[in-house]
């Protein structure tokens, strides 16, 4: 019975088309508001947890305190190796950062990007997969290499149509520069400032790239960033932190600090109110949606089945039970939900695709997303097809006769 | 095992069968206490003016349609007051229809509506397509039968229908008006195949207005107003 039904839905359904593509694309709608709304979830969920609970979470962020009257300047590498020495065993890794504007070009295209120079465990910030190429050797990182890391959209901005972009040098404020690699999309925050910036060596970018306009001294850097192994270590860390850094400095207890160091999971904590806001306005549109879908759905299934009244009882005139037409029409249902999801879901990711590329807000497609659009789409088939179906298996079979 | 009247080879056995509708703010009587029977083998013409009861007496005897009173059995059994569901197991690959319009679903190929009824009938799918192919063929339409019923002509589309009705071989074939709006030769290619199925043993009742019908009948009988007012040999 099951296999005749799926062969009589799927010929009911191709006999008219036009109308199932219509009524697949109705149900599309509904599914792809919840699928859009579901992968949006997940990604703030996702940079949420990174946020929360990746290396940067765990991180001791130290910067110049600009409020402060007994201005000490910025961090130095050998901050570096005073915090080693302090925090010992509790440091998972060290990066020094420089920071500065640069004009970068390829060819006739010229673009004006940040530019990193970095020190150390960078990637820990830096937390993107690359597309292309590879990243700093160890040696380089240390070194004054003219190597460099290019964010996804500065490379496309500046290689245009170019396909082989690593192995290409590119000129930083005049100066030659090998590109080694290139960066996928960032799906975080923090990973976001990287997108549109040219990344190269400590001493390379203060050597040869600032080319004389940084504000900084060779051995002085915007920030350190001091990764943890554990994030219950950063209160007291902090505290040692403060300790060293104002020994360092000479700058007594009962002055502000010389440094800052930055909370790093206040990032994480307005990603969460964004998310629960967002999230409680996209769960709202998705449910109209979806609800609005089903309505027109079930609308437009009913009124298929007055118009097959005859052919219903025809079927029946030929041996089908209520149940037999009761099957097929749920079949039909489910079988453009299921189309329904699939184009929801093509939708869905397309608008996803759109927003996280055009308004940076993160978007994760994955099993559970795909899942749940398929459920959603079939259920949604299913709940709206159920009335019209029941109805269908209660015609008489004598309209057959009656024409 | 058979009943008693089933092994007699009677096919089915009514006696006062009334049906009413409902009409505005009555009731109409489209059959008033018929008394109807059929024996395997033989071909029954039922005639009468329109609105004179016989589709509805059609209706009821292929179970598409239940009495309001009286007694109905078929193939032995009383069904009178069964479900629709159990009417619809018995109906299963045991009766056939031929409509006035041959009643074939027009968005579907020939052959799936020649099919359809074995399909329900459980008849596995080799077998049921060697069935279709060999009634097509006997109708004449073996090279259309993967065409849509819309694009056939009426005298084609008749024959489709008689395919579809005659494939399952049923015990009982009904038909309704079969050569209405035939040519001469189509209709005699329906009361051939007609007679033929009766002559096979099968039970065959037809309501018609076309005198080129009735010298296939075994039995003619004639309504007005929802009852038998005549009956003939």
């Amino acid at each position: 019975m099951a296999f005749d039904s799926l062969a009589l839905a799927i010929l009911a359904l191709r006999a008219r088309p036009l109308r199932a593509f219509l009524m697949a694309l109705t149900l599309g709608a509904g599914t792809a508001a919840v699928s859009l709304a579901a992968a949006v979830l997940t990604g703030y969920s996702q940079q949420i947890e990174r946020l929360a609970f990746g290396a940067y979470a765990r991180s001791l962020v130290v910067t110049e305190n600009w409020s402060s009257q007994q201005r000490a300047g910025p961090p130095t590498t050998a901050d570096i190796i005073r915090l080693r020495e302090t925090l010992g065993d509790r440091i998972e890794g060290v990066a020094a950062w420089r920071t500065s504007r640069a004009d970068v070009r390829y060819a006739a295209q010229a673009r004006d990007l940040t530019l990193y120079g970095v020190l150390g465990d960078y990637r820990f910030e830096a937390d993107m997969a690359l597309s292309e190429g590879r990243l700093f050797t160890p040696e380089e990182v240390e070194s004054a290499a003219r190597v460099c890391l290019l964010g996804s959209t500065a490379a496309r901005e500046l290689f245009r149509l170019v396909r082989l972009r690593v192995g290409e040098q590119v000129r930083v404020n005049g100066i030659a520069c090998e590109v080694i690699g290139i960066f996928d999309m960032p799906q975080t925050r923090t990973a976001d400032r990287y997108d549109e910036a040219v990344i190269a060596p400590f001493r390379a970018a203060m050597r040869y790239f600032e080319a004389g306009s940084s504000r900084l001294a060779p051995n002085e850097a915007d920030q350190l960033t001091v990764v943890l192994r554990d994030r219950r270590m950063l209160r007291p860390s902090m505290g040692d932190a403060d300790r060293v850094l104002r020994r360092a400095r000479g700058s007594p207890v009962s002055q502000p600090p010389p440094f800052r160091f930055s909370d790093p999971t206040a990032p994480a904590q307005a990603m969460q109110r964004q998310r629960d806001s967002a999230g409680a306005l996209l769960v709202m549109v998705a449910a109209i949606s979806l609800i609005a879908a089903l309505v027109g759905y079930a609308a437009s299934t009913l009124s298929n089945v007055e118009m097959r009244r005859r052919d219903i009882a025809l079927q029946m005139s030929a041996g089908a039970g209520g149940l037999h037409i009761l099957f097929q029409i749920v079949l039909e249902s489910a079988l453009l939900g299921l189309a329904g999801a699939l184009f929801g879901a093509l939708t869905a990711w397309g608008a996803g695709a759109l927003l996280q590329h055009g308004f940076s807000i993160p978007v994760v497609y994955d099993l559970r997303s795909a899942v749940l659009t398929g459920v959603v789409g079939v259920l949604a088939g299913l709940v709206a097809g159920a009335v019209p179906a029941w109805k269908a298996s209660r015609l008489p079979p004598a309209l057959a006769v009656r024409q | 095992m058979m009943a008693p009247s089933e092994a007699a080879g009677t096919v089915l056995s009514g006696t006062g069968l009334l049906r009413e509708y409902r009409a505005g703010g009555g009731s109409v009587r489209a059959l008033d206490g018929v008394d109807i029977g059929l024996r395997a083998g033989e071909l029954l013409a039922i005639m009468g003016h329109s609105g004179s009861g016989k589709t509805t007496l059609l209706s009821i005897i292929g179970l598409l349609d239940r009495p309001d009173g009286g007694r109905l059995e078929m193939f032995g059994q009383d069904v009178s007051r069964w479900s629709w569901g159990r009417l619809a197991k018995l109906r299963r690959g045991r009766i056939g229809f031929l409509f006035q319009d041959a009643g074939l679903i027009e968005r579907m190929p020939v052959i799936e509506n020649v099919i359809l009824p074995m399909r329900y009938a459980g008849i596995p799918a080799g077998q049921r397509l060697e069935h279709a192919r060999d009634a097509l063929e006997r109708v004449g339409l073996g090279g259309k039968a993967r065409r849509l019923v819309g694009t056939l002509s009426g005298g084609e589309r008749q024959r489709a229908g008689l395919a579809r009705a005659l494939a399952m071989q049923p015990r009982l074939l009904v038909c309704d008006e079969p050569s209405a709006s035939l040519d001469k030769g189509t209709t005699g290619l329906v009361a051939e195949l007609l007679r033929e199925h009766a002559s096979a043993g099968a039970a065959v009742v037809l309501a018609t207005h076309d005198p080129l019908l009735l010298p296939i009948a075994d039995r003619v009988i004639h309504m007005e107003r929802g009852c038998i007012v005549a009956q003939g040999v």
